[in-house]
């Protein structure tokens, strides 16, 4: 495996080295046209409290399946998608806050852990300018159990996300000009030279510690590591020019989802990242009221009205990623797609008088086609045991991880791939 | 199966043995006995029942060597003293029993925490919370909490994880790759605005025609006739009056509101009805006008002054309707933030002047940086809903209509800005007040180390460590840095060390039991009390060492809870403990609810400031459970059925019985937390209760309880106290609901978010007659009550438990870590001195702080 070494790592591996400062291994690895071919790209779209039930799911299962009314704007795209239906999280817990636990298939009554995005990373992320991008309505990470993102890191911290279009546009597509280049270089290294400092002072305190207190320090020096990996990058990519883009579709979307898919398919395009994860909307909405149906029709109607508009929505970034040419096809035979709520706001597949339980989720899978994802179909899965997280290890598996699991899921969805 | 016969069979064996030697002393061999008598067919042989497995203390013989074999006997110790193990259907222990092995297991672990310290609170090292670290850096670099206040930097920090129920606890402080990078970032952000190299001030000035008689006489004319005051695009003349942005405070409403105040007849408000509410309850009527002037650019981040003279003018009729102004701060021409919100005295020319913080956003693409002055004048018009007997819909005879509002006006003499001024408002913190430079850059440098570090670690900081420091400076100007941007680098450095990050207990030299060093205790006091690092005052006496004289260290105590820092107090114990923070998590069902952001913002200050108030009067903390009095603005009271209570801020307001409040429990904040969106949980109070008033917390629900109502058909169509028999019947469920529900439903009367009734009107209202509140209960003990009053008096026939409840939360706070055996006796002595001085929280505070567990490791 082709693993960058740090300059540290040279400077304390050996003196030989130190006569040769800068080796080409040291850079991130670049990217090969003919690689990209063999790397997928993931996507995680989540969507707050459920959908109307009896207008989402369709009646029949497997290949020959009809679009229900909601979905119906997906029909153009038959052969890319699975309408994923049944499957659930292994823990109970209140709907709501579904959106914390949604990529990391944790119990949201304990500490969050790793999300399937992040788990990814070192096998789809280190090539590119952006290890993983989160997107959502509201900036930064929000709270526990309602959370602004659906990315956590390694200890379950929640990775903060960005909400305003214009940054996202900037931070992927816009240079910064020669003087803040230079500002910014000074900068990385000056933090570079204050986190070794660190490292050693860190060392010194650990060596006259008890184990109790050295648990924490050595987090501390791996946080130190970490950071100055992510400076390494940051340095390496910092003078390549980035992929140029027109920020009228910021303008162009109409509405705020429009405008991210814009992004994300810019994002997608440019090989700025493999890996995005968007969380399209929050529990506290007008659209929570609306959830509490309690099986009035105005308020389904309600719901199944702002469903069709979001799945509408959905089916136009579908054709932009179907219309973007990309190595072996298109883009969208290149990425593996998750779209869906992690609550079910009805009684099983019917409407009922609203529940708001994380059994029977709300799931549409998209794309993947080069990875030997298998769409086209209506998979059920009604015995309330299948789980989300099998999806997860599907994906991972088609991505090519060595050893792909997810936690304690060890084999992925029957029938997706 | 086999095996757990073998087990009853050796429980029988277990038991006979008892019985032929009853006058044996408690030992290891018996603990063991009791142990597989009664404890093993839940909690060993890979059964765990509530996540708690015993095996390891059958593993070896000597049972109480290792600390983990301690820490499992402790939470025996601790089920069995509370009777809470065996479970009541199960084989109980006789009371001879449960006294000998209670007895005999507390002697082993008071026994092993004295000598062995194995189980006693060692040195530990904890990260500052998000919000530790904000008020550290803002005190360390002298930049106003207040100033700054309007827009929280920890929002850009991940929360924290809480341990027994709160942040400051060790445990759950990680520190990860992500923490250290916005660590990284904060630092570098709060340390530019505190780095003042003198940035030049400039000065704004709007002037307007003192506006006299003329103009007042010439806008009633106007007002007489009906015509417009001002048209489009005219000039702003200094005067602002309130035209049509009228809105009712539920924004539900305004699309009807303003339009039907454009007719004179406002017969569209006589036919709408929403959902079976009248159009209109009881409310305010808001209007508003916007006076916006100027562009002024603004390069620099910092604090800048605003100047606006203006009044509040009133006419014959006089003016009934108090008149505000919301100052905003603009980031760019669209997107404005509410800074501040001031009251105009009637009739009164004043200048008002305010300190605000302007902070440009990230410069966009195309857009120019500049700012302007968007000031918002505000005036409530409060009214009556239909009494009962009117037609439903019917609008208001108090609603008012379109020409009423003329009646308000405010004029403004003019508008003055100032800025930026320098950031750092005290002298002595400035780290450039200092500079220029007349001497050796080195030596300023040193200087500038030698205040800084020991503010920043909170401790004595060895001239070694200043000159490693230094060191770094010169690595930097090595690097060609300027020296500004290098002294910055040395800073931030400092600012991210472990020094800097941890509470620390000067690990080299400390032991177990040993006594705090002077600076760490003041470390400990300020973190508990400010959330915050010590002040200089705290420093010195550390310094000194005349803050571990026990008469000082309750001075300094006093002091500290007068201090307006000890508000982070409130904000940070109170709403952990009370789950405060949860009170946006969900909003309830607008159809149901007339509910908005006011109103949460007045439930959550409503208990907070009721907190500070107990705390800086020193009243006796049962005011928790009962009081006759709350603190209450005008929305809350409002909320409350209360009249008479005008205006923003909160006071102290005597409830009578009628009101049927007091305590916290009688809070809408905690009955809106302890709700869904639809209805009230009794579920969710219960648990409440038990958790954080009795200090008896219930097990959490198993993984896969699922959801009831796809157990039971039809489960809607009965009351909730039914529905929640239903439950009851479902055996896994019963263990502990048995216990959480009849409590829960003391407090039936208020619905989900807070208010008064005597039917269950909510959510499901549709599909079942409202049945009439049945608000009787039973407490833990057996004792019957029936609705909120009889619960806060049955809470404060026994205060024991709530006492010991709120001891320990306060401890694990104050303490920063998990609570150990041997602090129980020292939460029993707490217990006893409340009892014995009116249950006083200011002296509970004292104690706790001069108490062996606080000054001790």
């Amino acid at each position: 495996m082709h693993k960058p070494l740090s300059r540290r790592q040279m400077l304390t591996g050996g003196c030989a080295a130190l006569s040769l400062p800068f080796l080409d291994a040291m850079l991130p690895r670049p990217v090969m046209a003919s690689e990209r071919a063999t790397k997928p790209r993931m996507l995680f779209v989540y969507f707050a409290t459920g959908v109307c039930n009896e207008q989402w799911y369709p009646q029949q299962t497997g290949k020959d399946f009809t679009f229900s009314p909601t979905l119906k704007a997906l029909e153009p795209h038959r052969d890319d998608v699975t309408v994923l239906s049944g499957l659930r999280h292994e823990f109970d817990f209140n709907g709501h806050s579904a959106a914390d636990t949604w990529l990391t298939a944790d119990n949201p009554a304990g500490n969050n852990s790793i999300s399937v995005d992040q788990l990814a990373v070192p096998h789809l992320g280190n090539d590119v300018r952006f290890p993983s991008l989160q997107l959502s309505v509201n900036s930064g990470t929000g709270k526990k159990r309602l959370t602004h993102t659906l990315s956590f890191n390694q200890k379950g911290t929640p990775i903060p996300a960005q909400s305003d279009p214009r940054n996202i546009f900037n931070r992927l597509f816009v240079a910064p000009d020669a003087k803040s280049l230079a500002e910014a270089e000074r900068r990385l290294l000056s933090r570079k030279s204050i986190l070794d400092d660190m490292r050693q002072q860190v060392s010194a305190i650990q060596r006259s510690l008890g184990d109790s207190d050295s648990k924490r320090l050595t987090e501390y020096l791996e946080s130190i590591r970490e950071v100055e990996q992510a400076i390494t990058r940051e340095e390496a990519w910092l003078r390549k020019p980035k992929p140029e883009a027109d920020a009228a579709i910021l303008e162009s979307g109409g509405h705020r989802i429009a405008t991210k898919y814009n992004l994300i398919q810019l994002a997608l395009q440019s090989n700025s990242t493999r890996i995005i994860s968007y969380l399209s909307s929050r529990e506290i909405t007008r659209a929570h009221g609306d959830s509490h149906h309690g099986g009035q029709p105005e308020k389904l109607a309600r719901l199944a009205e702002s469903d069709r508009q979001q799945v509408e929505l959905f089916s136009t970034l579908l054709t932009k990623l179907k219309d973007t040419p990309d190595v072996d096809g298109n883009l969208l035979d290149n990425t593996m797609i998750v779209f869906g709520s992690g609550m079910n706001n009805g009684d099983g597949f019917k409407n009922g008088t609203g529940s708001h339980g994380v059994r029977k989720i709300p799931l549409i899978f998209a794309g993947g086609r080069n990875f030997g994802i298998k769409n086209g179909q209506h998979l059920m899965f009604p015995d309330d045991k299948t789980t989300f997280g099998q999806v997860f290890v599907t994906m991972l598996e088609r991505a090519g991880l060595p050893d792909a699991k997810f936690k304690q899921y060890e084999t992925g969805l029957s029938g997706l791939s | 199966m086999a095996l757990s016969l073998c087990i009853r069979i050796g429980a029988c064996l277990a038991c006979l043995l008892l019985a032929v030697v009853p006058s044996r002393a408690e030992d290891g061999s018996s603990r063991q006995l009791f142990l597989k008598r009664f404890c093993v067919e839940c909690h060993a042989d890979g059964a765990q029942e509530g996540d708690f497995n015993i095996e390891p203390l059958f593993a070896q013989h000597d049972a109480v060597a290792g600390s983990k074999h301690l820490m499992l006997y402790e939470r025996v110790f601790h089920q069995l003293s509370k009777g809470k193990m065996p479970p009541e259907k199960a084989e109980q222990p006789s009371a001879v029993e449960r006294k000998r092995i209670v007895d005999g297991l507390g002697k082993v672990l008071s026994k092993h925490v004295d000598s062995a310290g194995s189980r006693d609170a060692r040195p530990f090292r904890r990260r500052l919370n998000r919000y530790e670290y904000q008020n550290t850096l803002c005190d360390v670099l002298g930049l106003s909490r207040e100033v700054f206040g309007f827009r929280p930097f920890y929002d850009t920090l991940p929360e924290d994880t809480a341990t027994d129920g709160f942040d400051t606890v060790g445990d759950g402080l990680a520190v990860s790759e992500l923490h250290l990078e916005l660590f990284l970032r904060l630092a570098e952000r709060h340390l530019n605005l505190a780095m003042d190299w003198g940035r030049p001030t400039r000065h704004w000035r709007w002037d307007y025609a003192e506006p006299g008689t003329e103009t007042e006489r010439a806008l009633k004319s106007k007002q007489k006739s009906g015509d417009r005051l001002r048209s489009e695009g005219e000039e702003p003349s200094g005067i602002v009056f309130f035209d049509l942005h009228g809105g009712l405070d539920n924004g539900a409403f305004d699309q009807d509101f303003r339009a039907e105040r454009m007719r004179p007849d406002r017969s569209l408000l006589n036919s709408k009805k929403r959902l079976g509410f009248p159009i209109f309850d009881d409310g305010v009527a808001v209007t508003f006008d916007e006076f916006q002037v100027g562009e002024f650019y603004v390069t620099q981040p910092g604090i800048y002054k605003y100047r606006i003279r203006c009044r509040a003018a009133v006419d014959e009729v006089g003016l009934e309707n108090p008149v505000s102004m919301q100052v905003y701060v603009q980031a760019d021409k669209n997107n404005g933030e509410l800074a501040r919100t001031v009251q105009l005295p009637s009739n009164q020319w004043k200048t008002h002047e305010l300190t605000l913080f302007r902070e440009l956003k990230e410069v966009r693409v195309g857009d120019n940086s500049s700012l302007n002055v968007r000031l918002r004048f505000h005036t409530e018009h409060r009214y009556r809903g239909p009494r009962p007997g009117q037609q439903k819909g019917e609008p208001p005879p108090d609603l008012p209509t379109l020409r009423d509002f003329y009646h308000h006006l405010v004029e403004i003499d003019y508008i003055e800005v100032e800025g930026p001024l320098p950031t750092v408002q005290e002298e002595r913190l400035r780290i450039s007040g200092i500079l220029p430079l007349d001497q050796d850059e080195l030596t300023v440098v040193r200087q500038v180390l030698t205040r800084f570090l020991p503010r920043a670690f909170r401790k004595e900081v060895a001239d070694e460590k200043i000159e490693h420091y230094v060191e770094r400076f010169q690595a930097e100007r090595a690097r060609k840095a300027p020296f500004g941007e290098a002294l910055q680098a040395t800073l931030m450095a400092a600012l991210i060390s472990p020094d800097f990050l941890f509470v620390d207990n000067s690990p080299a030299a400390a032991r177990p039991g040993e006594i705090l060093s002077p600076h760490a205790l003041a470390s400990r006091l300020s973190y508990f009390l400010w959330s915050s690092c010590p002040d200089e005052e705290l420093l010195q006496l550390a310094t000194s060492g005349d803050l571990n004289k026990p008469d000082e260290l309750r001075r300094q105590v006093r002091r500290m809870i007068q201090d307006r820092k000890s508000r982070a107090f409130a904000e940070n114990f109170a709403s952990q403990w009370l789950h405060l923070r949860e009170i946006d998590a969900m909003d309830p069902d607008p159809d149901l609810y007339k509910y908005d952001k006011r109103l949460e913002d007045a439930m959550r200050g409503e208990t907070l400031t009721f907190f500070n108030e107990v705390l800086r009067n020193d009243f006796s903390i049962l005011n928790f459970i009962d009081s006759d009095w709350s603190m209450l603005n005008e929305r809350i009271a409002d909320h409350y059925g209360i009249d008479d209570v005008r205006g923003e801020h909160f006071r102290r307001v005597k409830f009578e019985p009628e009101h049927h409040r007091g305590g916290v429990l009688g809070h809408a904040s905690i009955l809106k937390i302890t709700s869904n969106s639809t209805r009230t949980s009794p579920v969710a109070r219960g648990v409440f209760i038990l958790e954080n008033i009795l200090g008896d917390p219930p097990l959490p629900p198993p993984d896969n309880a699922g959801e009831l109502a796809n157990k039971v058909p039809g489960l809607d169509e009965v009351t909730l106290r039914r529905q929640l028999e239903i439950h009851r019947d479902v055996a896994s469920c019963a263990r502990c609901h048995n216990k959480i529900d009849p409590i829960g439903f003391a407090l039936e009367h208020y619905n989900a978010i807070g208010v008064w009734r005597e039917h269950e009107a909510d959510g499901l209202k549709k599909r079942r007659p409202s049945a009439k509140i049945d608000a009787t209960a039973t407490l833990p003990d057996g004792r019957e009550i029936n609705g909120p009053d009889e619960l806060r008096l049955a809470l404060m026939e026994q205060p024991d438990a709530f006492t010991n409840c709120f001891v320990e939360k306060l401890m694990v706070y104050a303490l920063g870590r998990s609570l150990r055996f041997q602090d129980h006796a020292e939460i029993a002595r707490l217990c006893e001195v409340l009892k014995e001085n009116d249950y006083r929280m200011g002296l509970l505070i004292e104690e706790l702080i001069t108490s062996n567990a606080f000054r001790r490791y």
